[in-house]
């Protein structure tokens, strides 16, 4: 469990992020590249993260005081996202893309830590690979690491507790992730430049256009290397003593 | 069906999904969806410049090369982790 004084922190800090990134849109009502997004936007998305990067921080403590393999769970669902993010795929839309690997640290770990995974790997990204951005990188943190990570715990738990059979859950998980990643994306960039004759949802459909049919393929070939792992590493004794439903479902 | 058949099912159309842009469009480029991205930045935001420029100028071979580095770098830790995680008793065991 995070602390009293650490959950009051977090909590703080969260109405204080959204504060500021809300005061810095006055006028203006994949990954994003570098110098692609307005610098307000930049900032917005940036102070956005900080919450979800200090709780995850926390969580992640607190799960390694709690189960001795943790770490190495993170450290596995990390390296599953820097394999997965560097295989660039063909698509039949005739675009290429990646898939994000996110889904199998959020369902192994819960969402949380997962922004701090999408902060190694997108910065790592940016710097030596010039893919994505340190000016974007809040923004691209915040539609990979969080949306991406909470829908995949989401739907994961969601279909738990539906009964669906684990592989069923952890597949549909990772698909949507994947979805819900890039459809936030499409969101960053039709907030920051809306349509002239349509406005913002003219060019989210726009962009969703760009990257929504390219991501179904590599979203199921993603759900299904997630399934093969997930099943692979389930039934080993690395979930600490409450286990793995309850390592995800544990509201620390 | 026992699980290393189910493993291989998932191996083989995984792959039939990746192999059929290649054999259906031929030679065609795959153009990123983050440069098409770009190029919508365009349409819409007509004369918009970036404002910002990568920490490094890298050419498109050691672009390659460090995303292949990525991959080895991730799939050496994966592997390590899996063979760290297999090594464990399992739970029906205990």
């Amino acid at each position: 469990m995070l602390s009293k004084k650490q959950k009051s922190f977090v909590q703080k800090l969260f109405v204080l992020s959204f504060a500021f990134a809300l005061s810095t849109q006055t006028t203006n009502a994949m990954h994003i590249m570098e110098g692609f997004l307005p610098k307000g936007w930049c900032i917005s998305w940036g102070i956005i993260v900080i919450p979800f990067l200090v709780l995850g921080y926390f969580k992640l403590k607190v799960q390694t005081k709690e189960n001795p393999n943790a770490l190495l769970l993170f450290a596995l669902a990390a390296a599953y996202v820097f394999v997965v993010s560097a295989l660039k795929m063909p698509s039949v839309s005739g675009s290429s893309s990646h898939a994000t690997g996110i889904a199998l640290g959020a369902i192994l770990l819960g969402p949380a830590p997962m922004s701090i995974i999408g902060l190694i790997v997108l910065l790592f990204q940016a710097i030596l690979l010039a893919h994505g951005g340190l000016t974007t990188l809040g923004a691209n943190i915040f539609s990979m690491a969080i949306v991406g990570a909470f829908v995949a715990y989401g739907v994961y738990i969601l279909l738990k507790k539906m009964k669906a059979p684990g592989w069923l859950a952890v597949f549909l998980a990772t698909f949507l992730s994947n979805m819900a990643t890039y459809a936030t994306t499409s969101l960053e960039l039709g907030l920051a430049y809306p349509d002239g004759a349509s406005g913002v949802f003219g060019a989210l459909a726009k962009f969703m256009s760009v990257f929504m049919v390219s991501q179904v393929p590599l979203a199921i070939v993603e759900g299904i290397f997630t399934v093969i792992i997930f099943e692979g590493i389930k039934k080993y004794d690395v979930f600490g003593k409450k286990g793995l439903k309850e390592v995800a479902t544990n509201e620390q | 069906m026992n699980s290393k058949v189910k493993v291989a099912l998932g191996v083989i159309a995984a792959l039939i999904i990746i192999a059929v842009p290649f054999i259906v469009l031929g030679g065609h480029e795959f153009a990123g969806t983050d440069d098409q991205a770009v190029e919508m930045i365009g349409t819409l935001s007509k004369g918009y410049e970036p404002w910002a420029d990568s920490p490094l100028e890298i050419s498109d071979e050691a672009e390659g090369l460090f995303f292949t580095l990525q991959a080895v770098l991730g799939a050496s830790i994966l592997g390590f982790c899996l063979g760290r995680i297999t090594s464990k008793p399992k739970l029906e065991d205990k």
